[in-house]
């Protein structure tokens, strides 16, 4: 073979790589029903609070994610967060999981003294196919000995698509300034959205909790996102068929919703 | 029947051995090492071990090969042992009982031996009081015989009751008992090496052999382990223990191994391994056992699913099998403290009302205490301080500052109020309301105040105490 056959051949096998690592088949076409499917089988999401104080809104995010990929085929949800991660914005609260269906028997936590211990922890976990999805919440993006964060995440999101998993990556807050680092379409960055509000009157009531996303993955990946544009949306939406979940990821949504208790004094 | 072997090792208790804590560290140390004779092993101290060796010592030979087993490997420390039925019979024999060895073996079940012994020896033997001891002996009641055949009631009006209790715990009158230092196995297998072994792979090919003993005897009864300890016996005395724990009775010779294996990782990544030169003993045991047919509940599998023709409970038990796997595996490498599952409290005290126990415990029955209001996904264990501006002392809040960024309100929920438990001697706190609370960028903080304006507190203080998703 000629050299710029050679070269024709390599960038052929990268193209074909890129494919597979962006959630499709080595012959799928742009969103056809086998690159779908095969999305939400075994996906690598990755997810970035826009700012230090969204990050509870990029858990909520993860959260509503995860609980969908729970409900469709059961295994629950595990929560595997660094000590410093839930010392710094909280740990998750059992009777806070209710308004994503999920029960405290549902969700399995562990804390990790260490950054490293979280990859570890999410590697075994995506291997024993046994939860329907996996939340990853270390403080740092530091990689492991001898392998850096950017080559870590790529191999993570690989044996993701292998294992038939779900992993879901929620960045630390101080990683703002890091590129999005997972070689999948599935790469989101979260801001909280404010409630409706009237013109006048006292202060309303908060409403449901509710999204401001923006896709940073290549265009027609998740269908109904612009790449790089800010899409709003609610954990339950007043108009079901356009929700992110049940269109773009074809995850259907919690039976009920809950709704505001209380009054201002 | 229970067969006690009493050692006396007069140099541990030497006052020039060390100070006192180094002596009942030294003390533990020897009564560990001697759990290779059998799991009942008590430190008896100051001065001594006790070992019930009842069903072990043909494993060394016999009872007067054990004993003298025993003495020789600590000889060191001046030992002496002596065997009976009763542990209060054995100390007297090791301490006071004469230098022949084979005169300090009571033969089992012989009462009038034991008798005839134990009256040649000193009132001390009794283990009561010294002052006691002295004043039987001032009176003329030198030897135990001489008070077996006394009345009771002046002795014990004169001298207490300690004397007649003990003298019948001696004899076997009374049940008596000792306190190993850790409780009795369920099952125990083991293996003994001629030359010690220190390679990683012949521990782990050990204690996978050992797997295979154990599952046989749980598999005949019908059981599981649900707690196991490998116990490694180093050959200059050190004993090294693992304990691992499983979500549910597991019986299978490889996944007890491989818990084990993630344990060493572990354990031996902190030098706490440490094989010196050698193990010469490794010991398997089940700690807690549990019937098979019993499974994990929660996550998924009931006992339907193994009754389903249909792939879905199949899959769904396969699933559950995974992930009982992946939680005995991840407590064994990391620790049962850091695999967790969330279990409710029967309390209205938000940072009570939820906590966490290993996932590899049984899980409580237990439901969440219904709540009015929402609460948040994310909690701080210990609530943060912040400064919130109000119209009104007692009013919502209007902006408030945390971690030096103000936040203005723009959407509120509350207050909720939650009193503190008044029934419970401990409750100091003071009443807290809660506010659900969204400021202008949509960030949702769950605040409170803590006092009630003018009843508690003068100037109530605000905390941010978790977020909503």
């Amino acid at each position: 073979m000629s050299p710029s056959g050679s070269s024709e051949h390599v960038a052929l096998l990268r193209e074909a790589i890129s494919r597979i690592e962006a959630g499709g088949g080595a012959s799928a076409g742009p969103e056809d029903a086998g690159a779908s499917l095969a999305r939400r089988r075994a996906a690598f999401f990755e997810i970035a609070p826009a700012h230090a104080f969204d990050n509870a809104a990029a858990t909520g995010f993860a959260l509503a994610l995860a609980s969908r990929f729970h409900e469709g085929e059961g295994g629950g949800v595990l929560w595997i967060a660094e000590d410093f991660a839930l010392a710094e914005w909280g740990a998750p609260y059992g009777p806070g999981l209710a308004p994503y269906d999920l029960g405290l028997r549902d969700v399995v936590l562990m804390r990790m003294a260490r950054t490293g211990d979280v990859w570890l922890a999410m590697e075994e976990a995506i291997r024993a196919r046994a939860f329907g999805a996996i939340v990853a919440e270390p403080a740092s993006l530091r990689g492991l000995a001898g392998e850096d964060a950017p080559k870590l995440i790529r191999r993570l999101a690989m044996a993701a698509r292998t294992a038939g998993a779900r992993a879901i990556l929620l960045r630390p807050p101080a990683s703002e300034r890091l590129p999005f680092l997972a070689p999948t379409p599935m790469r989101f960055e979260i801001s909280a959205r404010p409630s409706p509000r009237p013109s006048a009157g006292r202060k309303p009531l908060p409403g449901a909790q509710t999204w401001r996303v923006r896709h940073t993955g290549p265009p027609g990946a998740v269908p109904g996102l612009k790449p790089d544009a800010l899409h709003d949306f609610d954990l339950l939406p007043a108009n079901r068929e356009e929700d992110f979940f049940s269109v773009a990821l074809s995850l259907r949504l919690p039976p009920h919703a809950r709704g505001p208790l209380g009054r201002v004094a | 029947m229970s067969r006690y072997l009493s050692v006396y090792l007069p140099t541990l208790a030497d006052p020039s051995a060390g100070s006192p804590e180094t002596r009942a560290q030294n003390l533990e140390r020897v009564a560990d090492w001697c759990r290779r004779f059998t799991p009942l092993a008590a430190s008896d101290a100051p001065d001594g071990v006790v070992l019930d060796i009842a069903g072990a010592a043909h494993l060394f030979g016999g009872e007067a090969a054990t004993l003298a087993l025993v003495e020789s490997k600590l000889a060191r420390h001046g030992a002496r042992a002596a065997l009976a039925d009763t542990p209060e019979a054995a100390w007297a024999l090791a301490r006071f009982g004469p230098q022949s060895a084979p005169a300090r073996i009571l033969p089992a079940g012989d009462a009038k031996a034991l008798a005839r012994a134990m009256d040649r020896l000193p009132v001390a033997a009794l283990r009561i009081a010294p002052d006691a001891a002295l004043a039987l002996s001032q009176t003329g009641l030198k030897q135990i015989g001489d008070i077996a055949l006394r009345p009771r009631a002046p002795i014990t009006a004169r001298f207490g009751a300690q004397v007649f209790a003990r003298y019948d715990a001696m004899m076997g009158a009374v049940r008596s008992a000792i306190s190993p230092r850790f409780e009795a196995p369920a099952y125990v297998a083991e293996r003994r090496f001629a030359d010690s072994v220190t390679a990683r792979e012949h521990i782990d090919a050990t204690i996978l052999a050992l797997a295979q003993d154990l599952s046989d005897m749980l598999t005949r009864h019908h059981e599981g382990a649900r707690k196991l300890a490998a116990i490694l016996f180093r050959v200059d005395g050190a004993v090294r223990r693992v304990d691992c724990a499983t979500s549910r009775p597991q019986r299978d010779p490889k996944a007890i191994a491989r818990l084990f294996r993630e344990k060493l990782d572990a354990v031996q990544a902190s030098d706490a391994l440490d094989a010196g030169y050698g193990f010469d003993l490794i010991r398997l045991a089940v700690m807690e056992a549990e019937g098979l047919q019993a499974r994990q509940d929660g996550l998924g599998l009931q006992a339907s699913d193994l009754a389903d023709d249909s792939g879905a409970g199949f899959a769904r038990a396969k699933k559950a099998d995974a992930l009982a796997d992946f939680l005995d595996r991840m407590s064994a490498r990391f620790g049962a403290h850091r695999v967790l599952r969330f279990v409710a409290h029967d309390t209205h005290i938000p940072e009570l009302a939820s906590g966490v126990q290993p996932a590899v415990r049984p899980a409580p029955n237990a439901e969440p205490v219904p709540v009015e209001g929402a609460r948040p996904l994310r909690l701080f264990a210990r609530p943060e301080l912040i400064e919130a501006i109000a119209d009104v002392p007692d009013g919502p809040p209007m902006k408030f500052r945390w971690r030096r960024i103000m936040h203005e309100v723009a959407a509120i929920e509350g207050p909720e109020r939650i009193a503190p438990e008044w029934w419970k001697q401990e409750a100091a706190s003071l009443t807290r309301d809660y506010f659900r609370v969204e400021d202008t960028h949509g960030r949702r903080f769950w605040l409170f105040r803590e006092g009630l304006y003018g009843r508690e507190a003068q100037r109530p203080r605000w905390y941010v105490q978790g977020f909503f998703g």
